[in-house]
């Protein structure tokens, strides 16, 4: 039987995922109620608009190599290749770019409103058959971009659970569907409900995709914000490779990588005069015969003074080859055993892929079950193509759900462990004879009302925006497009709110810790402390100014100045000339250097 | 940074050593390999002592006072260097002497102690004596009382104590005594020495250094002063420059190097040759759209973070942040230490650093016994362009209550998608589903292939002590290398750990779960439409 698990299949293994690309059309629906208003409240449509916007800022920062596209269906006016009516290609399958966020944001404003009312216009007889022509649309603009490797989405915003009027429409409508999905283009549903117009899959739309009734119906704008945003990541597989248990058991799993920090982008070189983009070549170059290399396959060590010790670059990579390619077991520990400090980088996400090798979805879930209920994690080695192999963690995950849907996937997350190498214990060199102080049971206990009083509720890490990445995309924004705006407020969500803190009683518990373990008149003798040192100092600038006059004054400053050999002189001396002729005396030797002939250039005037 | 290490290599060579100086040679090769591929400026010495030659500083100046029958069969192989190849070399040759001199270990450590002595380096001073105790001594007490006077502080002396043979002696006794007395108890047997090293390049310790000397401020009302330092950081495999055989490796010109160069085109005019840096600016990309950068856009869009601080955020059930959220390497966060002197400035009075460990102490034990972490926000310097947020959990270990501080992602840093449920209902529909038997199967293997730490036993697989097996291979095979051109990658299996677990028991529990785990083509076959229709969804 377990020749299913022996069978060869190297070129399968690490096969890169490619799917490396998405692209996105969005189609929104235009019907009148899109635009009703409840009393101080955005209509669907704004709230549309919004959470587009949000797609679109996410997507730049997040992935440079992503297409989207806007098209509305049941609209007045008729726009696109297909040239359907009642449906209009608002923004083509494109890069997203400032100006589309601008035409975007503009339709909040209340003469932007006006001029879509006037450009495209809400309005249509026959519904059902505006969606049908919609999708037919939707795909057609995903088809245009042709580029193989991508996931393409039709994502369809809509407040109406039933758009057809009769049965022809709705088995032209499942027959559309059907070839979207030999087209691979998929269809998910984002449906905005109201209080006043609930929104039911059933009425049409499970006709379409039968397990769309799961799709979590969104009623507020932060829900389906936090919906979409998970979308506007596509899902990438980095790597396909096999969990080996053992010399008979494979499995075959994909790798993910659901935490990754974002940077911001790196800087591209551009021509000064056009503002193009420049080609970049680079040379290896020999320095002893000043040719150029084509191929540099050897590389070497240094060895002691002038010494090398030469590899070619295939012995380098079998230095690295240890053990078979992928995740090897050496066995389960107790949950307890991973510690916290056991970490070197974010980690990756396991999924079992059915498809590589048949019955690891199986094998997968009966260990994910059981590691959950034994409380173990696995430890393995992982071996990659290029890098060293690390022992990693394996930690099965379960999966979580509520209202809105799934929170974190069901799966295995592999943790890399770091080496007795990559490990320091400052905590012992700096400590070493007599163990530190420890609180006592009193200090801990004002010390748990702390922890109890400053609880954050519903705490999330996604609900922490980077400050720094925030500012730097919403300032290219604005620089992008150059508009009129005033400067965005980017907040730094990472700031404690002590306000917070004071209206949960934080300075009455936070005190008592504090008076219980630093004493009751810490404070007092912190002044103490802090006015005698200040006694002691504050003689000690002025007599510095007075050394620093010395220091300059044995110095023929002008006569240096003047043949530009200020520059060999150190830096503790021109920094003495500064304070003493009260210069600014920060900064690299030049400014320095150029601060003094300055100065002593306006002196001599 | 570290001081550097003056060692000398003392090696005894007379004729009982001769059968065991296969093993010294290796051991002591593999310290001075150590030191090359580090590079840390370590200087070695080596000297033998019963050789066939003289050749020692000592002997010399007795000479030319017309004494030359002092300090005879001493032979400095190498004075006190930086090692490189020539050096190994000497080392590596030291199984082939066979010395017949005579000559003891007082008169030896003379000469190394003088050798250090006269070294006009700064660095911590060592000697390695290497020797089987075997030479009867003339254990002159002025002679010796004044070697100890000179060893004093600044000269440690260690000894590698080679296993003797068969004979015992009082001799061989008064020697191990009187060497063991010298090195104040230092004494290593080679066995020891052999095993510990398992052959081992032993990588340099970093020196910790504190990344962040700060108040963790709770609310606006209290502070804990605090260090806080790397605990852990991933060693790279060594980074290596490019080579250029261009030349014969032989050619004493060659420096074999290359260099980079970076030309840039223009796109749209094909006349131009070559773009020079005045003709270039750089650009941030904003999805389609470059914006050029000048100093005053790259003001606009960068963020100042403010003050150097380290602040709490709140606190939160550990519960709530997955274990594999942990973004980074982990800082640990110690209290601020008590001045040694008077001259350590950077130290606390005793009574504030006192505070500082009871506020901290009181910290990670109520975290503890909550199950909460601390969420803060952390700025290493002033003006820093960065913001790190993450949590404090307790570290509670023998020499005190720490808190470790591990970075926790931004929303953008998540990438969280939804993948199928494993849920019996959706899985049963395409077959996958484990069956109870198959469920069973899977907990017999976590079970049979448990290597859990055990109360009394020791942990069969504690990955805080598992070396880094491809640094190790590739160091190993560096020597080999450095000694021998055609030296290829030694194998795999000679660096990687032991299996924890008997290959039966492994062998064993993989048959049964693989025997109930397995589909049967007939099942695969019924898979396979719903399978593809489950693909990438």
């Amino acid at each position: 039987m377990s020749e299913w698990y022996d069978e060869e299949e190297d070129d399968a293994e690490e096969k890169e995922y490619d799917k490396n690309k998405s692209f996105d059309v969005f189609l929104i629906d235009l019907n009148l109620t899109m635009f009703h208003k409840a009393e101080n409240d955005e209509s669907s449509f704004e709230i549309t608009t919004r959470v587009l916007l949000d797609f679109l800022r996410n997507k730049i920062i997040s992935s440079g190599n992503d297409m989207v596209g806007i098209c509305f269906f049941g609209s007045r006016e008729k726009k696109g290749n297909l040239n359907f009516e009642n449906v209009y290609v608002y923004q083509e399958l494109d890069f997203p770019d400032a100006q589309r966020i601008k035409e975007l944001e503009t339709l909040l404003t209340k003469a932007g409103q006006e001029a879509f009312e006037l450009q495209v216009g809400s309005g249509c007889e026959d519904h059902g058959k505006a969606l049908v022509h919609g999708l037919w649309t939707a795909s057609n603009v995903l088809h245009t971009a042709t580029s193989s490797g991508v996931t393409k989405r039709v994502l369809l915003f809509t407040n109406e659970d039933n758009p057809c009027t009769s049965e022809v429409t709705v088995s032209s409508a499942i027959s559309r569907a059907e070839t979207m999905t030999e087209q691979q283009h998929s269809l998910e549903i984002l449906p905005l409900a109201s209080p006043s117009k609930p929104f039911d899959f059933k009425k049409f739309y499970t006709r379409l995709q039968p397990d769309v009734a799961d799709v979590p119906v969104a009623e507020k704008l932060t829900a389906l914000r936090t919906i979409l945003r998970k979308k506007s990541h596509s899902k990438r597989r980095s790597k396909m490779l096999h969990l080996h248990i053992g010399e008979t058991v494979r499995i075959a799993v994909g790798l993910y990588s659901l935490v990754q920090e974002a940077r911001k982008g790196n800087t591209v070189n551009l021509e000064v005069d056009t503002l193009e983009p420049v080609q970049t070549e680079v040379a290896w170059i020999c320095q002893d015969t000043a040719a150029v290399l084509t191929t540099v396959d050897h590389s070497f060590f240094p060895y002691g003074p002038g010494g090398k010790v030469v590899f070619n670059n295939q012995e380098i990579a079998q230095v690295k080859e240890m053990l078979p390619r992928g995740l090897t077991l050496v066995g389960f520990k107790p949950l307890c055993e991973l510690k916290d400090y056991q970490q070197l980088r974010s980690s990756s996400f396991l999924y079992p892929e059915e498809q590589l090798k048949a019955g690891s979805t199986c094998a997968f879930i009966a260990l994910h079950k059981q590691m959950i209920a034994t409380e173990r994690f696995a430890i393995v080695w992982a071996q990659t193509s290029q890098f060293m192999p690390r022992l990693a963690a394996l930690v099965a995950q379960e999966e979580v759900v509520d209202d809105e849907g799934q929170l974190l996937p069901p799966g295995m997350n592999m943790i890399p462990l770091p080496f007795s190498e990559d490990i320091r214990c400052p905590e012992k060199s700096l400590f070493p004879v007599t163990p530190l102080p420890r609180a006592s049971s009193e200090m801990v206990e004002e010390a748990k009302k702390v922890v109890s009083a400053l609880h954050l509720q519903d705490f999330s890490c996604e609900d922490i925006d980077n400050p720094m990445l925030q500012k730097h995309y919403r300032m290219l924004e604005l620089l992008a497009i150059d508009y009129d705006k005033d400067m965005p407020d980017v907040e730094d969500s990472t700031v404690p709110d002590y306000d917070g803190f004071e209206k949960a009683g934080g300075a009455s518990v936070v005190n008592n810790w504090k008076s219980v373990t630093y004493g009751a008149n810490h404070d007092q003798q912190l002044a103490e402390k802090a006015a005698t040192v200040k006694k002691g100092g504050s003689k000690r600038p002025a007599e510095k100014s007075v050394d620093d006059l010395r220091d300059a004054s044995d110095v023929d400053w002008v006569a240096l100045a003047k043949e530009g050999k200020l520059a060999k002189l150190t830096v503790p001396k021109l920094k003495a000339y500064c304070s003493a002729h009260k210069l600014p005396a920060s900064g690299k030797k030049d400014d320095l250097v150029a601060r003094i002939s300055e100065h002593l250039s306006s002196t001599e005037s | 940074m570290a001081d550097k290490i003056l060692e000398v290599f003392l090696v005894d060579v007379n004729p009982t050593m001769h059968p065991r100086l296969k093993d010294v040679s290796g051991l002591l090769k593999s310290r001075a390999h150590s030191k090359v591929v580090q590079d840390n400026k370590d200087e070695i010495a080596l000297i033998v002592y019963g050789a066939e030659g003289t050749n020692n500083e000592l002997n010399l100046e007795n000479e030319e006072s017309g004494n030359p029958e002092q300090y005879m069969n001493i032979d400095v192989q190498f004075p006190m260097q930086v090692p490189d190849l020539a050096k190994i070399r000497a080392i590596s040759d030291l199984a082939m002497v066979k010395g017949q001199g005579n000559s003891d270990f007082l008169d030896a450590l003379a000469v190394a102690i003088d050798m250090l002595v006269k070294v006009q380096r700064k660095g911590k001073k060592r000697i390695l004596l290497v020797t089987d105790y075997q030479v009867p001594v003339d254990l002159d007490q002025t002679f010796m009382e004044n070697l100890q006077a000179q060893l004093g502080d600044s000269i440690i002396l260690e000894v590698l104590e080679v296993a003797r043979g068969d004979v015992q002696d009082d001799a061989a006794e008064d020697n191990m005594r009187v060497l063991a007395g010298l090195a104040e108890g230092r004494v290593t047997p080679m066995k020891a020495a052999l095993k510990l090293s398992e052959g081992l390049v032993a990588l340099k310790e970093v020196k910790p250094v504190t990344t962040m000397r700060v108040d963790l401020e709770i609310g606006p009302w209290m502070s804990i002063k605090v260090w806080s330092y790397k605990k852990t950081s991933a060693k790279t495999f060594p980074s290596m420059k490019k080579y250029s055989n261009q030349l014969e490796a032989d050619d004493p010109e060659a420096t074999h190097l290359v260099t980079r160069a970076t030309v840039y085109r223009s796109t749209t005019d094909a006349d131009i040759d070559e773009l020079g840096p005045e003709k270039l600016t750089r650009a941030y990309k904003f999805g389609k759209q470059k914006v050029p950068v000048d100093e005053a856009v790259e003001k606009m869009v960068s963020f100042v973070a403010g003050n150097k601080e380290l602040k709490l955020v709140g606190f939160t059930k550990r519960s709530s942040i997955p274990r594999a959220w942990f973004l980074k390497d982990t800082n640990i966060i110690v209290p601020w230490p008590q001045a040694k002197d008077s001259k350590d400035k950077a130290g606390l009075d005793p009574e504030e650093a006192e505070k500082a460990a009871l506020g901290l102490s009181s910290l990670a034990q109520a975290l503890e016994e909550k199950e909460c972490v601390a969420m803060v926000r952390s700025v290493r310097t002033a003006n820093s362009k960065s913001v790190e947020w993450g949590m404090l959990t307790p570290h509670l270990v023998e020499e005190g209550d720490f808190v470790l501080f591990n970075r926790l992602p931004f929303a953008e840093d998540l990438h969280i998608h939804n993948f199928p449920s494993f849920d019996a209902e959706q899985q049963a529909k395409d077959k996958l589903q484990p069956s109870a038997s198959q469920e069973a199967a899977a907990r017999d293997l976590i079970l049979a292939l448990d290597i859990g730490a055990k109360s009394g036993h020791e942990d069969p697989f504690c990955v805080d002590r598992i070396h880094n097996p491809t640094l190790q291979r590739f160091y190993s095979f560096l020597g080999a290398r450095a000694l021998d051109a055609d030296a290829t990658v030694p194998p795999a299996a000679d660096f990687l750990p032991a299996c924890p677990l008997p290959s039966s028991v492994m062998e064993g529990a993989v048959a049964a779960f693989s025997e109930v785990t397995s589909p049967s083509p007939t099942e695969l076959l019924l898979q396979l439409p719903s399978l593809c229709s489950s693909l990438f969804l």
